[in-house]
């Protein structure tokens, strides 16, 4: 940085002087290339006071005034603009101002470095009427000063005060109208660009009329509009109330409201709006159509409306995957068709007001294959309106054993709820609920208690109810025949500890089953002792008890 | 009997009929860290590169350079995963996680600010007679070294000093300005901060009730400067600091807050925890070009081709330069490696050690100087780790390993697939890395290689061995035998711990054995007897 030199000073002892005032004064050691004093440091230090007599020299050449000072006034303040001085070490100008000619009146009101050419000196509005005279000069860095701009001979460059504050405003008011009415007109500023009074064109590089005109500003139905005249490249963001387009392509689509005919994108997410039309994407919280046909492979409804629920009215949903997080409340036509098996329906409430005629054509028909349902709220899993659910024979899995998840994939994981199982009419439908394993325990109200029984053949029933770990039911208010199940429960305790047997009926159930007498024809009722913990081999346990119970019971009776 | 155990590398040095038994002329990929002979394990890719990638880095994620940069981490951790690096051919940069390179240094303005009175003053004598100065400050709160001085100006009591023709030299980085004047004292005149004030005389504070010293750009116009000298009192710190020279390369973090480079002949050091600072009073000029630079434990070590200079003392600004070596200097700056025992480096000779007590070749009792020179010294790069040097060369499969614990007796050599563009550790891991062209590997973790081990000629005869025995985990060697310098047997899957008899005709007087094995062996016998086999 060569821009600072020291001032050339003749002292014996200055450049000594100067080095320890550099230490000091720059607080460094090493190297002092960049290092500097000011005039100032020289004159509090011994290089002026403990020199010997005489005065401080400075050698060198003063610098080059600046030149052609030019000042234009302005409400707000008087811009000052000159040439810079000729001189290589110039290291600032000095903005000097006065009311007179008098320049001994005169203030240094600025510095301005080199190589700045420019000085705002604003006005206050005490001082705006006033004339002001101005001077400036260069300092170069021996501290030496040009002289004056103007030159003396020609006198300070004066910038007479307006009359008044509210006639300068007046004028500069009326400038600016008589601007705006240029507008109205066509102008041509300058090659290479030209000014109508509702564009502007740019003149290419080639033939002389090679121009674009960019855009047309007009109105289209009153409202002022302006025309993009080809392709409008925006690298960022572009906001707007509202965008209507033949077409939109790109990566990502953010808008509070799309509308179009037609909408084909790979993933169309939506917040809080919905999606209206005949044919709309599914991708809304809220669709309202007669086909809603996705052409997405998924459909996220992430938020439900206001009130909590997430609307999908009268439409008819083909899509690979319908997704909802907070509800779908379904209206002639339910979703149907969900023809992938990764169909999701999360912590909703489904509902419908079509009932089906036939099974064969369900109101609701949602096929998994392989899938799991999992209900994980409180409420469990109701099946209402005499309805019935259906395991077909091709519902197969894990088959029921002891221990294990059970019914072809129906995996019931509860600590509160409950299944409640209504009597079928529909004697039609055999063997439902064939197999039921339940892992845990079933915990039996007194009231519901005897909604659990059996149906279809007493012994394949008997054979297909297992347990493992039988909560112990304390109260059978309604069996009349329940002293004497017990009875027999004890009788059978005994018989089997005497045969040597492990007893692990330490939790019991009774059930009862009706059984019809094949030689008279008399239907009679059997009370069964159901034995839990676990026990292997229990697949015959309960049946061979049962018929333990009906040998013993036999037995009583003759006695 | 022959019997050889714990074998050992290798020692071209040396006749390969004056070695030890158990040390080796020929250990290729083997590991013989434990005493025993295992196989160096295979490459495993872990990341693709782009094929111009000369050097990787990493820091939260992988980072890339087309050239051999030097890459160091930020020495305060702003959470932000800023790192610095220079080029191979020079210039320094720096960013952060997801951001584009900014230059290293923070450019010191050229001019200094235009000042305008503001105010009025009814007395004569000036309060003040003020020199201004500003530096940029940078979105991480880098401050360059100031601009050059205002003018002159006097300040009476009233009045306040605005400030224009301020400029952030085109850097987005720079978002603030710091502003300095010159206050007189007793015995000279210091620079101090001047705090920002809209209203003049009128200090802002921080939301940490902290005076607020860095001024946003945009409001720099707003600035007014009214307080009295003894207002002041926070001295410039910045004066000196620089950017670093255009042409700085070899940053190295010297672990200490210091940064480390150089420029043509010049050494460079930052100011403390300021790594884009490089004060031209922290420069120090060396014999010739510096090829590199290192530091042991914090203390830096430089070279040039020829010479290792040392620098004594604590920081920067007191440093004492010493050469340590006129003899050895560094070929290959990508062979440095800085250690808490001395900086390794590749000189002419071999490979040395560099610390505060001097120069040493390591590598003089393995390595005769010609038999170094014979190697691409020039290209080679180097690892520490494990507390061993692994040698590799810039567009070469082969490498060594070199165990430092041990120099003598620990040399192994190896091979891998492609030309090795560059090595990189992984100093948090604990990973060796080798940069090819296109992939990154981790160096030592796949399948086990075939270890090539082959024992010094024994010269025992005339004699005619008839049993054979090697012992290792369970796995099979292929075993070669050699008789006055011929091929004579061969045992192509020689179970380990099961002893061998041999054909008759070994009778000769030199012997040698090579073990070819992707199995961990610890010891080997030939013998006359099948009894004796049960020593080893």
């Amino acid at each position: 940085m060569s821009r600072r030199t020291l001032p050339a000073v003749t002292s014996p002892n200055f450049p000594e002087k100067v080095k320890e005032i550099i230490e000091i004064r720059e607080g460094i050691r090493g190297s002092r290339m960049n290092g500097f004093v000011t005039f100032k440091d020289l004159e509090e230090h011994d290089p002026l006071r403990n020199q010997p007599p005489g005065p401080l020299v400075i050698q060198g050449d003063p610098p080059a005034a600046p030149s052609n000072l030019q000042i234009q006034a302005g409400i707000l303040g008087n811009t000052l603009k000159w040439d810079e001085s000729s001189s290589k070490d110039v290291w600032y100008y000095e903005i000097w101002v006065a009311n007179s000619q008098n320049r001994s009146e005169a203030e240094l009101i600025a510095i301005v470095s080199h190589p700045n050419t420019k000085y705002v000196h604003s006005l206050d509005s005490g001082s705006v009427n006033d004339d002001h005279y101005y001077w400036i000069r260069a300092v170069n860095w021996s501290g030496l000063y040009s002289s004056w701009e103007p030159p003396d001979a020609q006198g300070g460059y004066l910038v007479e005060g307006s009359t008044s504050y509210s006639e300068m405003t007046s004028e500069i008011l009326g400038v600016l109208q008589d601007r705006i009415v240029e507008l109205n007109e066509d102008h041509f500023v300058e090659n290479p660009y030209g000014v109508y009074n509702n564009t502007f064109y740019i003149a290419l590089e080639g033939e002389e009329e090679n121009h674009v005109f960019p855009f047309i500003v007009g109105e289209i139905e009153g409202v002022p509009t302006v025309g993009i005249n080809g392709q409008l490249v925006v690298d960022g963001s572009i906001y707007a109330d509202a965008i209507a387009a033949d077409q939109i392509t790109g990566a990502h689509i953010a808008a509070n409201s799309i509308e179009a005919s037609h909408i084909q994108a790979g993933a169309i997410e939506v917040g809080y709006d919905e999606i209206t039309g005949d044919k709309p994407p599914v991708d809304a919280d809220k669709t309202s159509a007669d086909n809603v046909q996705s052409v997405i492979s998924q459909v996220d409804i992430d938020n439900a409306k206001a009130n909590g629920q997430t609307l999908i009215s009268g439409g008819y949903i083909n899509t690979d995957i319908l997704q909802v997080d907070y509800g779908i409340i379904v209206g002639n036509k339910p979703p149907s068709d969900a023809d992938n098996t990764s169909t999701v329906i999360g912590g909703g409430f489904v509902t419908t007001g079509w009932i089906a005629d036939s099974s064969s054509n369900p109101n609701l028909r949602v096929d998994f294959n392989n899938a799991t349902i999992e209900i994980n709220n409180s409420d469990g899993l109701k099946i209402l309106n005499d309805g019935h659910i259906q395991f077909n024979s091709n519902t197969y899995g894990q088959t029921g054993r002891i221990g294990e998840h059970a019914f072809g994939g129906m995996y019931i994981r509860s600590w509160h709820g409950s299944i409640q199982l209504s009597p079928n009419s529909d004697r039609s439908q055999t063997d439902p609920f064939r197999q039921v394993t339940i892992r845990g325990s079933i915990k039996l109200p007194t009231s519901t208690f005897d909604n659990i029984y059996t149906i279809g053949v007493p012994s394949a029933a008997w054979k297909n109810v297992y347990s493992h770990d039988f909560t112990t039911v304390t109260h059978v208010p309604d069996m009349e025949n329940q002293q004497k199940a017990l009875d027999y429960l004890k009788n059978i305790k005994n018989w089997r500890k005497k045969n040597g047997q492990i007893d692990h009926a330490q939790h019991y159930a009774c059930v009862q089953h009706d059984e019809k007498d094949e030689k008279t024809g008399e239907v009679k009722t059997y009370y069964g002792i159901s034995l839990g913990k676990r026990c292997a081999g229990m697949e015959k346990m309960i049946y061979e008890l049962n018929e333990e119970v009906k040998d013993l019971k036999n037995k009583l009776i003759k006695r | 009997m022959i019997r050889i155990q714990a074998p050992q590398g290798i020692l071209p040095r040396y006749n390969p009929r004056l070695l030890n038994n158990n040390q080796a002329q020929k250990a290729f990929n083997c590991v013989l860290d434990q005493g025993d002979c295992r196989p160096l394990k295979d490459t495993i890719e872990k990341q693709f590169l782009t094929s111009s990638t000369k050097t990787v880095f990493k820091y939260g994620s992988w980072r890339q350079f087309d050239n051999y940069a030097s890459v160091i981490r930020s020495p305060v951790d702003a959470g932000d995963y800023r790192y610095y690096w220079t080029d191979e051919n020079g210039g320094g940069y720096k960013t952060e996680e997801g951001k584009g390179a900014l230059p290293l240094g923070v450019p010191q303005p050229d001019t200094g600010p235009s000042l305008t009175k503001g105010g009025s003053s009814s007395e004569d004598n000036p309060l003040r007679s003020s020199v201004y100065v500003y530096t940029r400050v940078t979105a991480w709160g880098e401050e360059s070294a100031p601009s050059g001085p205002s003018g002159v100006m006097d300040v009476y009591d009233g009045e306040w000093i605005e400030f224009s023709d301020m400029s952030d030299g085109e850097s987005s980085h720079v978002t603030h300005y710091r502003i300095y004047r010159t206050i007189g004292g007793h015995t000279g005149s210091v620079y101090v901060a001047v705090p920002f004030q809209t209203t003049a005389g009128n200090i802002i504070y921080d939301g940490d009730n902290n005076i607020k010293y860095d001024i946003p750009k945009g409001d720099i116009g707003d600035m007014k400067d009214g307080l009295r000298d003894a207002d002041l009192t926070v001295s410039m710190e910045v004066l000196d600091w620089l950017e670093p020279p255009s042409d700085m390369k070899f940053l190295t973090d010297l672990g200490n807050g210091i940064m480390m480079g150089a420029s043509g002949k010049e050494v460079v050091f930052s100011a403390l925890w300021a790594p884009y600072a490089y004060p031209l009073a922290y420069r120090y000029n060396l014999d010739s070009q510096v090829t590199g630079v290192g530091h042991v434990a914090g203390i830096p070590v430089a070279f040039t081709k020829y010479s290792t200079y040392i620098f004594d003392g604590s920081t920067p600004d007191s440093f004492q330069q010493r050469k340590i070596s006129e003899t050895q200097g560094c070929v290959s700056h990508l062979s440095i490696c800085s250690t808490l025992d001395g900086v390794l480096f590749a000189s002419r000779e071999g490979l040395c050690v560099a610390n505060p007590n001097g120069v040493n070749i390591l590598s003089l009792p393995v390595w005769l100087r010609e038999q170094w020179k014979e190697m691409d010294i020039n290209n080679l790069i180097g690892a520490y780790f494990n507390k061993r040097y692994y040698g590799f060369f810039k567009g070469d499969k082969k490498g060594f390993i070199f165990s430092l614990n041990d120099i003598e007796q620990s040399i192994v050599e190896f091979e891998l697939d492609d030309d090795v563009v560059n090595v990189y550790v992984e100093g948090d891991g604990g990973h060796l890395y080798i940069v090819f062209e296109g992939h990154l590997d981790e160096f030592d973790v796949g399948d086990n290689l075939t270890s090539q081990w082959k024992s010094k000629i024994f010269r025992v005869g005339p004699i005619n061995f008839s049993s054979f025995k090697i012992v290792g985990d369970e796995g099979d060697s292929k075993i070669t035998f050699y008789v006055d310098g011929q091929q004579k047997y061969q045992i192509l899957e020689a179970e380990h711990n099961k002893s061998y008899r041999l054909p008759t005709g070994f009778i000769g007087r030199e012997f040698e054995i090579e073990i070819e094995s992707e199995y961990r062996w610890y010891s080997m016998g030939m013998s006359r007897s099948m009894e004796e086999l049960n020593n080893v």
